[in-house]
């Protein structure tokens, strides 16, 4: 697992800023294209995502580039699913202008998935297996609750466990369960995946 | 168990879409996720490196902290003196007390010696 590998690493990078650049360059290009889908399947938006992903790895390298090795993973989860989460907030408070100048904010959006996923006369599976199938996945995911999102995202995409999830998310264990089985049901729901 | 196991084949799909969809993220997107990790680790790393003045401010915090200690002492010693010397001045005994000071302290010794 991509996760396991990155912990082979050396353990301090402090007193080294020539190596460390390297490493820390080494760690956030591996990291950087499943960070860049997790915040493109968020906020549905490709230049949003890029935005969020600039605005984590800046704060990552200033924040936490002198801390340990094995700690990079979780903290920069945490600091790209605090990206997001302002995002949304900021989308909320777009999202009431929107409806109080009398446009609805799913007028903006329609629910091409259930579209897609009725016009295409295939079972979840087979959706599954090729792109169109990542598209109705990313607009399935999107259209969970953000924290319910943030909890399947880094269990099942990262392979994090229940307690690195929640150091990511800033919250208990107990919420993340809670946030990950919910997302599992309704997933499963919309996909088919019974 | 049966619900897990699916739970589980569940997961395992959508992982497995992931996953192809991270090998499919084209060349254009890749150059600009490289471009914006290299923007991040030059601003970011170029600001921490203030790090480097660190030493040198210290340096001259512990100068000047050492500056105003030396002052500050030197101003009470100095203000000591001044309160003996206002002592005198204000006091009602002529200065000729204050002159013949020791003949008073062996003049004090002699009558209780005697």
């Amino acid at each position: 697992m991509q996760y396991d590998v990155l912990h082979t690493y050396t353990t301090s990078t402090r007193e080294r800023p020539l190596e460390q650049r390297r490493e820390l360059d080494r760690f956030l290009d591996s990291v950087q294209k499943r960070a860049f889908r997790m915040a493109e399947i968020a906020t549905g938006n490709r230049e949003d995502a890029f935005d969020i992903l600039q605005d984590a790895m800046y704060r990552f390298v200033e924040k936490y580039s002198t801390r340990n090795f094995a700690e990079w993973m979780p903290l920069f989860h945490t600091v790209l699913q605090n990206r997001i989460r302002d995002w949304y907030r900021r989308e909320s408070v777009r999202n009431r202008f929107r409806v109080w100048f009398g446009q609805s904010a799913d007028e903006q959006e329609p629910d091409s998935m259930e579209n897609l996923a009725d016009g295409q006369m295939r079972t979840p599976e087979q959706q599954l297996q090729n792109r169109q199938g990542m598209e109705v996945l990313d607009q399935a995911i999107r259209k969970l609750p953000i924290r319910q999102q943030q909890a399947f995202m880094l269990r099942v995409f990262e392979g994090m466990d229940v307690a690195q999830t929640a150091r990511a998310m800033n919250c208990t264990t107990g919420s993340v369960k809670t946030h990950y089985s919910r997302a599992i049901h309704t997933l499963r729901e919309k996909l088919g995946g019974h | 168990m049966i619900g897990k196991k699916t739970d589980q084949q569940f997961t395992d799909e959508v992982k497995s879409v992931f996953d192809q969809s991270i090998e499919q993220v084209d060349a254009e997107t890749v150059l600009r996720l490289n471009n914006i990790r290299n923007i991040a680790l030059n601003t970011a790393t170029g600001k921490s490196r203030h790090w480097i003045f660190y030493p040198a401010g210290a340096f001259a915090a512990a100068s000047l902290a050492i500056i105003i200690f030396n002052v500050i002492q030197h101003d009470v010693s100095t203000s000591t003196i001044k309160a003996e010397d206002i002592e005198i001045i204000s006091a009602a005994d002529g200065l000729d007390f204050y002159e013949n000071l020791e003949f008073y302290w062996w003049l004090e010794d002699y009558e209780t010696s005697t």
